[in-house]
């Protein structure tokens, strides 16, 4: 899957679990950028973005995203594994 | 104790110093130096993930749910400081300094590292704890409160303390 592909489902989730899209994506986005993307809500976007795209990430992957690159980065590696 | 383990966070082994009296634990404190593990991710994110990654998804809605009614209570912890949590001393053990001598050794051990500065937080409605820290050096920097009608329902008081103290 492509990236572009990858980012815009990803959106997709974030705009179901914050409840709007003011918000870029782009690569050096982060948690605090997102109004709503809280330790509260973090999980439910991991969680989405597993069901999203059926992958099952590993505690030490998600502990070691940084922002919205290293995400795609990770969906697009689970994918092509 | 969980399927996966990770370092930074209250909910981390590795962050416990426990006293044992005949084989059995008599108190412990958790301490940790904010955002040094794990790239600097913060603690609140490392828990979460924690709970997600052990936990029924029931539960993190439950955590949602409780979360916006304790949410004004969360105080900030501060990077590269040593912060303190569950200080806990079992009830026919205390007074006998444990949670002194365990605090103590997270702060020897964070100076070690060349950490300077250490916070603990503490329900406004917990007068020994508070005692046991001021008398350790620690004052209160930041006070949060809520009014949340379902929070007391949740947690011990409407008040929490973030107590800060040079090391």
């Amino acid at each position: 899957m492509e990236k572009n592909d990858i980012a815009t489902r990803i959106r997709e989730v974030l705009i179901a679990v914050v409840g709007h899209d003011r918000f870029e994506m782009r690569d050096d986005l982060t948690a605090p950028d997102v109004e709503g993307w809280d330790s509260l809500t973090h999980m439910s976007i991991i969680t989405g973005i597993e069901s999203a795209f059926n992958v099952r990430f590993k505690l030490r992957e998600i502990n070691k995203l940084r922002n919205m690159g290293t995400l795609i980065e990770l969906v697009q590696s689970k994918l092509s594994a | 104790m969980f399927g996966e383990e990770v370092d930074g966070c209250e909910f981390s082994v590795s962050s416990f110093l426990i006293v044992e009296e005949d084989g059995m634990p008599a108190a412990a404190v958790a301490g940790w130096i904010e955002g040094a593990a794990e790239d600097g991710l913060g603690s609140n994110f490392l828990r979460t993930n924690l709970i997600g990654y052990t936990f029924p998804p029931t539960s993190m809605a439950a955590m949602r749910t409780n979360g916006a009614a304790v949410k004004e209570l969360l105080l900030p912890r501060s990077s590269l400081m040593l912060q303190l949590e569950y200080v806990y001393t079992s009830p026919s053990h205390r007074g006998k300094g444990y949670a002194r001598k365990l605090i103590g050794k997270h702060i020897y051990e964070a100076r070690t590292q060349g950490i300077e500065r250490a916070q603990v937080q503490v329900f406004a409605d917990n007068k020994p704890a508070i005692l046991l820290y001021e008398s350790m050096g620690f004052s209160t920097s930041q006070t949060a409160h809520t009014e949340h009608p379902n929070a007391l329902q949740l947690v011990p008081a409407a008040s929490k303390l973030l107590m800060e103290r040079s090391i």
